[in-house]
């Protein structure tokens, strides 16, 4: 079975609400896509259209070089993790695990027992496989649900937010577990979150989606460095990209970007793509770690790329610290990393800030369009 | 949601289960309505047509007689003296008493469940309230006819269940007693908790998330506040539900207003109808050769269409009530709270 | 404006009051807690599910009754005062709004109850939608069952802090919101919080939230407070490897290590040579060694097979994800770190953790670092 591939996918629902409007994308064998976007973009449907759990309004689904529009799910040989993870409750976890094979039939009962006790052994849960559900916390659960996924020979493994309903400190080990599941099947997986470092951190490539949309789709390092639009750039990366209303301006012959708070001079190699933007309104973007404490900036930090904030929360990150600030005169928040970590000294104080000019993004105003990146 | 899901109807296998089942189920359907279809086509029936064999899908030569015969019969302007002995009241004596009763009933059955339910649900805990709600839901598992007679009892001597009530120890005299029989208050009183209600609403109830409520709390609501101002607007459908169950079951009951209702100004339309049918079975209009070879007045009787198209009438009658409750219920139910899935 | 103490309490759970499969039947939901918490204070209380965090939450409401220990509000004994009088407000984990009512009425509900007067309620409303920002009037027009998350969410914290209550308790209030509207919710209800200066006790699962949102971090654990204390207490002296695992994020790999004289071996045979300082604190025999990801020094040591390599841009950093001994271990690299298959690590000395192989009580913590 080569390959996923979805095209022009419509779903409609009755009252009128497109909730996939017009995706396209594949998934090659052995790839893990990650479908990723706020509530309501319409990445579970898009899932649950792959599954076969919802009808097709338009556009077609093709598993290799077959159509499966109108299969059931059964037939379309697909294994699935839900969110809430699904367990029967009146089953014991053996049982929950081999249920898929049971009831597909063609497994010997040596057989079953075989796989069943490799999946349970791989995800640490063989000494409870005769516990019944309510017996098991949250994240052995979701374990007896990957197992349950893991005895399958599907032609396609679906993630609907698995994560989401683990405590924060399991979701680690429970990444590592998708991952060993991945690797073990080597075969196409597509997994849906709203948690865009769970998508960063899984995916071999992301596809963002708003509005039952398609905005972009490539690895993570493209869309973080790329993106096509303002909605990919906000979305992508924690924290937030900073945004601020601005203009284009010309003078002696060189371009700058005007902002409420400040002004900063645009790098050479931009200056064609923002041509006809000139005297416009654009929308700035910079990201978190493009800003600098000047002592320790990579480049010279002169007045023509700096914003001053005040420092209004430091917050301790594993590799140094996140300065949460606002712009003097806009008020206008903004997020700053840095390696090193600030004393709680400078809190309230306003302090500079160097701006890696290379690295920032413009967006048309109108259109939200990327007029660095993209077509 | 479909009885199938959409995906996959289109496979050979599944799709003949699917269209079997439709086929079954329009059966069932169409089962369903004859009755009513008959009973409403009758009604405009003459008698002899009624008797007729093979029974006629329409009626071929349609009256109002029927018709005009229950209204006069009901307003008791019917000039025939044999008419006004089947009927001593004009039935809208009787809808008036069933109204009082059914109504009176659900006015204090509804509060006393709901409270009772929101209570279970809500104030008690743990194995306390385990144990109060098996005992009410217990009650359900009493046939009727089992606790008949002792209810028959408590009507004629509440609240003892005998039929002499007890001596006050010490002394020669009886305990006070109350006697509903015969009056509205057997019906109402009896019907003042309703244990099927009781699991609806429970079961409703269960499913307000607990941070509601405790939420209103800490604003400083007492109980009962949060219970009118909080619970009951978002339970308008489970009152709508409860309500018209309620409705359909009292308007139609028989067994017990006959046992506990005897004069003509407290009887219900349920009741006067059997009473009715008794009188026509007894003046032997039912039966078609008796009733081809009656006298002259009988004939006359069931020209005017006293009979069976007579009963169909009053049956309709009968159901119209309960048809317009679920009407006015039905707008409430759909007025539900979405109690989203957070996302 | 309170200072709220909670005394020695304990709260148990008999089989008559509660469905007692939530919690073991011999341990108690809490476990006698101790916690002070200083007027104006934010405190946020975190630890995994049923730790009785947010047991611990609505006894400080009111909402529970405690099995023994008292409750106190600026020294004064609340513990059987009912929750309708104790003057808190409290934003609920799924908001809790009143479905019919629109907006307004959520946060109306409280006057009407208290019957305060109609020109009170407009004003402090009017007062709270200043504060809330833009948009926030449109919510009030709206039946709130139609409202989306995060819109439910800001008008949860309206209705809590539009009676100006003596304190603020927040029940996981952004747990069920997308991690994108998370972070932005979290800065604003942050900045609020400060400016209120209102004493706060905020629950949470996320230990990155607990962390930015208070002052103080409560670590729990099966009803027991495990420390107290600022992130740096908790980070670099962890009273115990439970809080030691806890807290930071990727979480601390606990490896079995076996002292053997003057140097450490691993499970897997790989030695390496103690420091002095080290040398002298530790006792010899088997222990267990907490590394963080930061902890590691790399391209020097033993080499390991790399499983993945997890890149994040915006922390300019990337995490190596291998197996030592077994156990999942991660390394913070430079975010440009070359794709390879194998990785030599050793371990940093002034970074490691020591823990006993027996229980979790601490052999040796690294402290605050000294930077300069």
């Amino acid at each position: 079975m080569a390959v996923i591939q979805v095209n022009n996918l419509t779903k409609q629902f009755d009252n009128d609400k497109i909730a996939v409007n017009n995706v396209s994308f594949r998934v090659d064998e052995g790839e893990f896509l990650v479908l990723v976007g706020p509530s309501g973009c319409g990445k579970t449907t898009t899932l649950r259209l792959l599954v076969g759990l919802e009808s097709v309004s338009a556009g077609e689904i093709r598993f290799g070089d077959r159509v499966v529009n109108e299969i059931r799910p059964r037939d379309r040989n697909v294994a699935m993790v839900f969110q809430d993870y699904a367990v029967f409750p009146h089953m014991n976890v053996f049982e929950n695990i081999a249920y898929g094979l049971r009831s597909r039939g063609g497994y010997s009962r040596q057989e079953i027992r075989e796989r069943v006790d490799k999946a349970a052994k791989m995800f640490r849960i063989e000494p409870l496989l005769k516990r019944k559900p309510r017996q098991l916390s949250g994240g052995e659960r979701q374990r007896v649900a990957l197992a349950r996924a893991m005895v399958r020979d599907a032609d396609l493994y679906l993630f609907d937010e698995p994560l989401s309903n683990l405590d924060a400190q399991l979701r680690h080990g429970a990444r590592e577990d998708i991952m060993t599941l991945h690797q073990e099947k080597q075969r196409p997986a597509v997994y849906v979150t709203h948690d865009q470092s769970e998508a960063m951190a899984l995916g071999d490539r992301i596809a963002v989606m708003r509005d039952g949309f398609l905005e972009q789709i490539g690895t993570g390092s493209e869309l973080y460095n790329q993106p096509v639009n303002l909605f990919v750039a906000f979305f992508i990366g924690a924290p937030s990209i900073n945004l601020f209303d601005a203009t284009i301006e010309a003078q002696n012959g060189s371009y700058y970007v005007r902002t409420k708070d400040f002004r900063a001079l645009l790098p050479e190699r931009f200056k064609a793509k923002v041509a006809d933007h000139v005297d416009g309104r654009v929308i700035l973007g910079i990201r978190p770690e493009d800003l600098h404490v000047p002592r320790k900036a990579p480049f010279e930090v002169t007045e023509d790329n700096t914003v001053e904030g005040v420092l209004n929360e430091i917050e301790p990150t594993s590799s140094g610290c996140a300065a949460y600030l606002n712009t003097v005169e806009g008020e206008k928040d903004f997020v700053a990393t840095f390696k090193l970590r600030l004393p709680a000294s400078y809190l309230g104080q306003t302090i500079p800030l160097g701006i890696n000019m290379d690295k920032i993004h413009l967006f048309d105003a109108r259109t939200e369009k990327s007029l660095l990146y993209g077509s | 949601m479909a009885l199938f899901p959409k995906v996959g109807r289109k496979q050979p296998g599944v799709r003949f289960a699917w269209y079997t089942v439709v086929a079954i189920l329009l059966l069932g359907i169409f089962l369903h309505l004859l009755p009513f279809y008959f009973m409403i086509t009758t009604s405009f029936k003459t008698t002899q047509e009624t008797f007729a064999i093979p029974p006629t899908l329409w009626p071929q030569e349609p009256s109002f007689k029927a018709w005009e015969l229950i209204f006069n019969v009901t307003t008791a302007s019917s000039s025939s003296e044999r008419i006004r002995t089947l009927l001593p009241q004009p039935m809208y004596i009787y809808f008036r008493n069933s109204m009082i009763q059914v109504l009176g009933a659900m006015a204090i059955s509804l509060p006393v469940t709901a409270f009772a339910a929101y209570a279970n649900s809500k104030l008690q805990q743990g194995r306390t309230a385990r144990w109060f709600f098996l005992f009410f839901i217990g009650t359900l598992m009493l046939p009727f006819a089992v606790t008949l007679i002792p209810s028959f009892l408590l009507t004629r001597n509440f609240p003892f269940p005998t039929p002499n009530p007890p001596l006050i120890p010490g002394t020669e005299n009886p305990f006070p007693t109350i006697r509903i029989w015969n009056t509205p208050w057997a019906i109402i009183i009896p019907a003042g908790f309703n244990a099927f209600n009781f699991l609806l609403f429970k079961g409703f109830f269960d499913t307000i998330p607990n941070s509601i409520i405790q939420a209103a709390r800490v604003d400083g609501g007492s109980e009962f506040n949060i219970f009118r101002r909080i619970v009951v607007p978002m339970s308008i459908p489970v009152f709508a539900v409860a309500a018209w169950f309620q409705f359909g079951a009292l308007w139609d009951s028989f067994l017990w207003p006959l046992v506990v209702l005897q004069s003509t100004d407290v009887i219900p339309m349920s009741v006067a109808i059997n009473n009715l049918i008794q009188a026509f079975q007894q003046a032997g209009v039912t039966n078609a050769d008796q009733a081809m070879g009656a006298s002259q007045a009988f004939q006359q009787a069931l020209d005017a269409g006293l009979s069976w198209p007579g009963l169909m009438v009053l049956g309709i009658l009968q159901t119209i009530p309960v048809f317009v409750m679920f009407i006015i219920c039905r707008e409430y139910l759909l007025k539900g709270v979405r109690l989203r899935g957070l996302k | 404006m309170a200072k709220v103490e909670v005394r020695d309490v304990v709260k148990r759970y008999t089989a008559a009051q509660e469905d007692a499969s939530r919690f073991d039947r011999d341990r108690p939901a809490l476990d006698h807690i101790n916690l002070t918490i200083e007027d104006g204070e934010i405190i946020s209380i975190v630890g995994p599910s049923g730790c009785g965090k947010s047991t611990l939450l609505r006894i400080i409401a009111g909402l529970e009754s405690v099995t023994s220990g008292q409750v106190l509000y600026n020294d004064y004994d609340v513990t059987d005062v009912e929750p309708q009088l104790r003057g808190v407000g409290m934003v609920f984990q799924d908001y809790a709004l009143y479905p019919t009512m629109k907006g307004k009425g959520n946060l109306q509900y409280y006057f009407e109850v208290h019957q305060r007067t109609e020109e009170e309620m407009e004003a402090r409303t009017r007062e709270v939608a200043r504060i809330m920002g833009v948009g926030f009037d449109l919510l009030m027009g709206q039946k709130t069952d139609t409202l989306s998350g995060g819109e439910q969410q800001r008008v949860a914290i309206g209705r809590c802090i539009v009676r100006d209550p003596l304190v603020f308790l927040m029940d996981e209030p952004i747990s069920n919101l997308d991690a994108k509207l998370r972070e932005s919710t979290r800065i604003e209800i942050k900045r609020m919080l400060r400016r209120f200066k209102v004493t706060t006790v905020y629950v949470t699962h996320d230990q990155q939230e607990a962390i930015f949102m208070g002052d103080r971090i409560v670590v729990m654990r099966f009803g027991k407070i495990e420390q107290v204390g600022t992130y740096d207490d908790l980070y670099y002296t962890p009273a115990n490897l439970f809080v030691a695992t806890f807290i930071g994020s990727p979480p601390m790999s606990v490896l079995p290590v076996t002292r053997n004289g003057a140097a450490l071996v691993l499970g897997d045979g790989s030695r390496f040579e103690l420091s002095d300082e080290l040398a002298a604190v530790l006792p010899d025999g088997p222990m267990r060694l907490g590394m963080r990801a930061e902890g590691w020094l790399v391209d020097e040591g033993v080499a390991y097979p790399v499983r993945h390599i997890e890149r994040i841009p915006t922390e300019q950093a990337a995490f190596i994800h291998t197996m030592v001994d077994g156990v999942h271990v991660t390394a913070l690299v430079p975010l440009d770190y070359p794709q390879v298959d194998e990785v030599r690590l050793a371990p940093n000395w002034e970074q490691m953790y020591f823990f006993s192989a027996t229980d979790e009580s601490p052999l040796y913590t690294p402290g605050i670092p000294e930077l300069f």
